[in-house]
């Protein structure tokens, strides 16, 4: 009896601790890690709200860890991990087994005959028909689907997954019974996937770069500005692919990448919602202990040269103006990554923002405009990114040039304590606010840990912003923000 | 002893023994399908308080201490589907700029730098069928963000900047309205569906900016935001009792005024199947939708229909999915929704984006496994995977506290009962694979879908009229109006020196001279069906009359008008000209060039000049003539170098409706010391309408009266 009430009034102080102060130095500290011995970090957060819980599985590897030939490989491998494993989407794994070695022969015949310098019109028509029947005898026995299907009739909800340069994650929630059902499929993708509806897959995401890129103004000209902006390291390359890669890849290829790189120095798991720890633990065990060792992904060696000088890259579109301008910076171990992070609320958070105040409310030349770091990865050295969209009859070149002149401001004129405290305030409610969503919060913290090597960083990010001065801002946009170290995009109008 | 010893070690051997056969088949990683669930802990769904303040404004309530904030989000008894079809945006404007335009005792920027110093928020907005609110605080700044949300809500003052502000942001999205391919496709799809000038189909438009004043943004929220016609519900870190106090301090001295709402539009079903296709040349991929008009969230069939479109293409298993994407490979985005709203019905919709060789394959394909669906329907696996779907994530539904609240809020704005979802629930617990297959034949028609296809036909597969008749829909945006200045003795006297200019450049004095003129001609009319070539005969007698008779491939007609009236001959009869035809030939004889000519001295032509422009790198000065007595208005572009009329653009009828037409003129020869332009071109929207080709030209040849009389 006097236990339990002890228990309550530790409860209860929890509670008020969570509430009274900031929400979040009570969620740091019910945060529980558990790593197994082949190295697969788990983090698991139990909130008991209401009987559902959203798992993500980070893997820091994203499109930078591939190399000439294989661009969009990290992507295609991410839709690959949906389609199941040696006994879950198959009708009968032997016989399908036979059907895509026989399937990955029929195709590099294809290929080789393709890649001639003069292809023998007769051959290659035979070819893509032995092809054509190769794939329907694999798909016979395919039950690609499966995967999706489970999960969504046992109510899983937010089924999806991503990939980045620097990183691919998975991520759903379920009801919580269903708890062992996230462990036993989870495990046996990245157990022993099977690569199976390949060449219909790589369509599919041939389709997906049609949508983002091709026939879209805004994402070819992103692609173009990534390719000027770097010249060596692999952030110049699209992770969606280059279309040629797409159609080249092999089966191969992929299971070779997912060998080598998706292993649990590679891989961290964030689990929130109602569980009990000591079951996760368990469950972890049970199911991921399968997974053998290996070795963390070396860093990228190409390291991306000083700029010299101005690029520009126009494209002429059907579409009204944008401009995109990029400053190099360094990545997520720079130390004044917090700095940025300052910028970029002084200059386009909200109706009081710089960018907004001038650009859009008071010279009327843009429908908006803002700028952040980051872009198109965060983990190497990367650009803060400026942009704005003009308004109608309005031009890039003024945008630009009322840009620049905000971005002198912030080399000639310190930024008041005030807005300091404001931007330091807006970073504090702003995590706050995220720890609402469960999904929400195991994205960032498996993020967090995927990417510095410890999920604290997470709060730690908040003291370092706090820290950065006035002094800190001049200085970092003196440096930064020239003329030399700048890549800009347009999109202009033609008709 | 040792007996014991050995009991005691067989023993442990039995327990070591058993203790790793009742652990290794549970250490062993399980296949899903031999996994045991226990039972979900039940959902506590935690009820909100509800009561309702004396000037009718209805308050929802509910706790949430599990981060130091306070939200809350209001609802209005309004829409954009209440305003006026020439004031398209008026709702959207209104609701921006109550929050940016400030309040009676605040300037927007001083309500800007409060919020955001604060890290909170207070936004307000009029969507289709309803208006809102939304607050945002850490629970520290409550008082001061509940303060800013009743003053906005109740004293807005839409500052004129701010109204400008928002008109730029509206100009500069009609203006980039056709960037992106998906947008057009789901907008235009919309449009089909709803119709275009229907409140939940039409587009805002320049002209309607341009409609659009401040006393419409004050009339708007006077009209609609009354506490009788709104709800708030606010929930998180605060206790329920304090917090009725100061809803009731915030809102208590708003004075109840008279809810005119109208009834909700309703939409009306398609009757027939069509193929729609818009030409987009910069993509190398289509956007396709295909559907019909969908249903309410309350029609008898609802849950099943839910059911029938998971399995047809709501979800990551369904029929489209497996069978476009993941079989097939055509897609990345492929899916089926059955459209559903609260009181006006939804918009039911499937599609997709494929490359442009695989567009009609595509098409094919969804037509295929829809008419499949309805035609045989579902099958029982199938319903199972979207039953247990259903039933397995509606936990998801009340996760939250902010989804509790919001949820009921909404349902009571809509009239619907707040035990709704829990029937759906029961509803789809119940549901029969007979009853959800004949839902589907009941409600889902494969003849009366809207085919539309976003792309370029050039590189298509097979030509889109093997789906059925094609019509291209002109998605160019119609320019905005242009704001004529006022006129000022100096532009006034400029108009007129230019037109004298003109005079002697088109043949001086004799132009005066100038009794009537015949004219054969060869005349091109763009048609929907094409361009049809037709020869005629034109007769024109000073000031006011004209005659033409026409040959084309419909047979022989011949037009009269005397001033004030005339008649049409054709194969099918004679006839008096429509009253609206008359009118506009009235009028528009004002602007006849040599009628211009020979009366622009009068006091009744009101001439200003109005800029100088190009044409085709020619400069044209630009000229705006007013015909008082009718209020009449046109423009002519004068080559500054010959002082030839090349343009005149002025309002006239197209089938679309009154539109600017604008007429080219070139080839000018001399017929009697009078110059004639030989060519003219009518174009209206950018689209060339009609090409006339003088063939022979006579002047003063004194044509008699009787060719305008009626036969």
């Amino acid at each position: 009896m006097r236990l339990s009430i002890r228990i309550l009034i530790a409860a209860t102080l929890t509670l008020q601790l969570a509430t009274a102060q900031d929400g979040f130095k009570a969620v740091q500290s019910q945060v529980v890690e558990h790593t197994l011995k082949n190295g697969l970090k788990f983090l698991i957060l139990p909130r008991r709200e209401a009987p559902v819980v959203s798992f993500t599985t980070y893997v820091s590897i994203g499109s930078v860890n591939e190399s000439r030939g294989i661009t969009g490989l990290a992507h295609i491998f991410e839709h690959l991990a949906f389609k199941g494993t040696t006994d879950i989407g198959t009708k009968d794994y032997s016989k399908e087994k036979a059907a895509l070695a026989a399937l990955d022969k029929a195709w590099s015949a294809l290929e080789q005959e393709r890649l001639t310098v003069n292809p023998d019109t007769a051959k290659l028509a035979s070819l893509t028909a032995a092809f054509g029947k190769a794939q329907e005898a694999a798909m016979q026995y395919s039950d690609g689907d499966e995967f999706s299907r489970v999960i969504e009739q046992q109510g899983g909800v937010g089924l999806n997954a991503g990939t980045s340069m620097d990183e691919t994650t998975y991520f759903y929630s379920l009801p919580s019974n269903k708890l062992e059902l996230w462990f036993s499929l989870e495990s046996a993708r990245f157990y022993d996937p099977v690569i199976r509806d390949f060449y219909k897959e790589k369509d599919v995401v041939m389709e997906e770069r049609r949508m983002r890129v091709e026939s879209n103004p805004i994402g070819k000209m992103i692609e173009e500005v990534i390719a000027v902006a770097f010249k060596s390291h692999p952030y110049k390359d699209n992770t969606i692919g280059h279309m040629a890669d797409l159609k080249g890849i092999t089966r191969q290829e992929a299971y070779e990448f997912f060998k080598k790189y998706y292993v649990p120095s590679n891989m961290t798991i964030a689990i929130v919602g109602d569980v009990d720890v000591n079951e996760v633990k368990r469950l972890a065990e049970r199911y991921f202990a399968r997974i053998p060792a290996g070795r963390k992904a070396d860093p990228v060696r190409t390291t991306e040269p000083p700029q010299n000088g101005e690029r520009r890259v126009v494209l002429r579109e059907q579409s009204q103006p944008v401009i995109v301008l990029g400053y190099k910076k360094g990545g997520i171990h720079d130390a004044d990554d917090a700095v940025y992070d300052v910028i970029s609320d002084l200059m386009s958070s909200g109706r009081t923002s710089r960018l907004y105040t001038s650009l859009v409310r008071d010279k009327k030349l843009s429908i908006s405009a803002g700028g952040f770091g980051g872009f198109p990865g965060q983990k190497y050295p990367n650009l803060f990114l400026f942009y704005a969209f003009p308004a109608q009859g309005r031009s890039n070149d003024t945008c630009l040039a009322a840009i620049e002149h905000e971005i002198e401001r912030l080399k000639t004129e310190q930024v008041s304590e005030e807005d300091l405290k404001a931007i330091k305030t807006r970073a504090r409610a702003g995590l706050i606010r995220s720890l609402g969503s469960n999904q929400g919060l195991a994205n960032q913290l498996s993020t967090y840990e995927g990417l510095y090597g410890n999920w604290r960083e997470l709060f730690n990010s908040l003291d370092k912003l706090n820290a950065v001065t006035a002094a800190d801002i001049q200085r970092v946009a003196t440096s930064v923000f020239v003329n030399n170290n700048r890549s800009i995009g347009t999109i202009e109008p033609v008709n | 002893m040792k007996r014991q010893r050995l009991h005691i070690t067989l023993l442990l051997i039995v327990a070591l023994a058993f203790s790793a056969t009742a652990q290794t088949p549970t250490a062993k990683p399980q296949h899903y399908k031999n996994l045991k669930y226990p039972k979900l802990r039940e959902l506590q769904i935690p009820e909100p308080t509800r009561f309702e303040l004396a000037n009718g404004m209805i308050v929802y309530l509910l706790e949430d201490h599990t981060l130091p904030t306070i939200n809350a989000s209001a609802m209005v008894r309004t829409g954009s589907r209440y305003e006026q079809a020439d004031k398209v945006g008026l709702a959207s404007l209104t609701g921006q700029v109550m929050r940016t335009g400030g309040t009676t005792s605040k300037t927007g920027e001083e309500i800007d730098q409060m919020l955001e110093r604060a890290a909170a928020s207070v936004e307000t907005f009029i969507g289709s069928t309803s208006g809102g609110a939304r607050l945002s605080v850490l629970k520290e700044d409550f008082d001061m963000g509940l303060g800013v949300l009743a003053d906005i809500l109740k004293n807005p003052a839409f500052r004129e900047d701010k109204i400008d502000l928002a008109k730029v942001s509206s100009r500069s999205g009609i203006s980039r309205r056709n960037d992106q391919v998906d947008a057009i496709a789901g907008r235009e799809f919309n449009r089909l569906i709803y119709g275009t000038t229907s409140p939940y189909g039409r587009l805002m438009e320049y002209v309607h900016v341009e409609n659009i004043a401040r006393q419409d943004l004050i009339d708007f929220h006077r009209k609609y935001f009354l506490p009788n016609a709104m709800m708030i519900a606010v929930w998180g870190d605060f206790s329920t009792a304090a917090m009725k106090t100061k809803i009731e301090g915030a809102f208590g001295d708003w004075a109840r005024g008279t809810m005119a709402v109208p009834p909700a539009p309703q939409a009306r079903m398609a009757t027939a199947r069509t193929v729609n296709f818009i030409k987009k040349t910069d993509v190398n991929q289509s956007q396709i939708y295909i559907g019909h008009l969908g249903g309410k969230l309350n029609d008898p069939e609802s849950a099943l229909l839910n059911l029938a479109d998971k399995a047809l293409g709501g979800g990551q298993a369904s029929r489209l999915f497996s069978k476009i994407r993941s079989e097939q490979g055509l897609a990345y985005a492929v899916w089926s929704f059955w459209g559903e709203s609260y009181d006006y019905q939804g918009a039911f919709s499937m599609g997709g984006s494929t490359k442009s060789g695989t567009t009609v394959a595509m098409v094919k394909s969804i037509l295929k496994e829809f008419e499949g669906a309805v035609t045989s329907g579902i099958t029982e696996s199938e319903l199972r995977y979207a039953k247990e779907s259903f039933l397995n994530s509606f936990v998801f539904e009340f996760d939250t506290k902010a989804k509790v609240i919001n949820k009921l809020m909404t349902l009571e704005y809509y009239g619907y009962p707040k035990d709704y979802y829990q029937k759906q629930q029961q509803a789809v617990q119940n549901a029969t694979l007979k009853a959800v297959n004949e839902a589907m034949q009941k409600r889902w028609k494969p003849e009366v879908l809207s085919i539309l296809v976003v792309g370029n036909d050039s590189e298509f597969d097979a030509p889109l009229s093997s789906l059925g008749t094609v019509k291209t829909i002109d998605i160019t945006i119609p320019s905005p109006p242009e704001k004529i200045p006022d006129a000022t003795p100096e532009t006034l006297a400029k108009g007129k020196e230019l037109l004298k200019k003109t005079l002697a450049a088109m043949g001086g004095p004799q132009v005066a001279t100038l009794k009537d003129m015949v004219t054969t001609v060869k005349l091109m009319q763009s048609t929907p069906m094409g361009d049809i070539a037709m020869d005629a005969e034109m007769k024109v007698v000073m000031p006011n009359k004209f005659a033409t008779r026409l040959k084309s491939p419909m047979g022989e007609m011949t037009m009269a008008f005397d001033g004030t009236g005339g008649w049409v001959q054709s194969p099918m009869g004679t006839q008096d000209m429509p009253g609206s035809l008359r009118e506009n030939f009235q009028k528009q004889m004002a602007s006849d060039m040599h009628h211009l000519l020979q009366n622009f001295e009068k006091a009744e032509y009101q001439i200003q000049y109005l800029k100088e422009e190009a044409i085709e790198g020619k400069p044209m000065s630009v000229v705006f003539i007013r015909y008082t007595p009718t209020n009449y208005s046109f423009r002519y572009y004068i080559d500054t170098k010959s002082g030839l009329f090349t343009r005149k653009v002025a309002k006239g009828t197209t089938p679309g409706g009154p539109a600017d037409i604008e007429e080219n003129y070139s080839d000018y020869r001399p017929v009697n010391g009078v110059q004639i332009p030989y060519k003219t071109e009518a174009s209206t929207g950018g689209k060339k309408v009609s090409e006339l080709t003088i063939v022979s030209a006579t002047v003063n040849t004194g044509v008699k009266d009787d060719v305008f009389k009626k036969p």
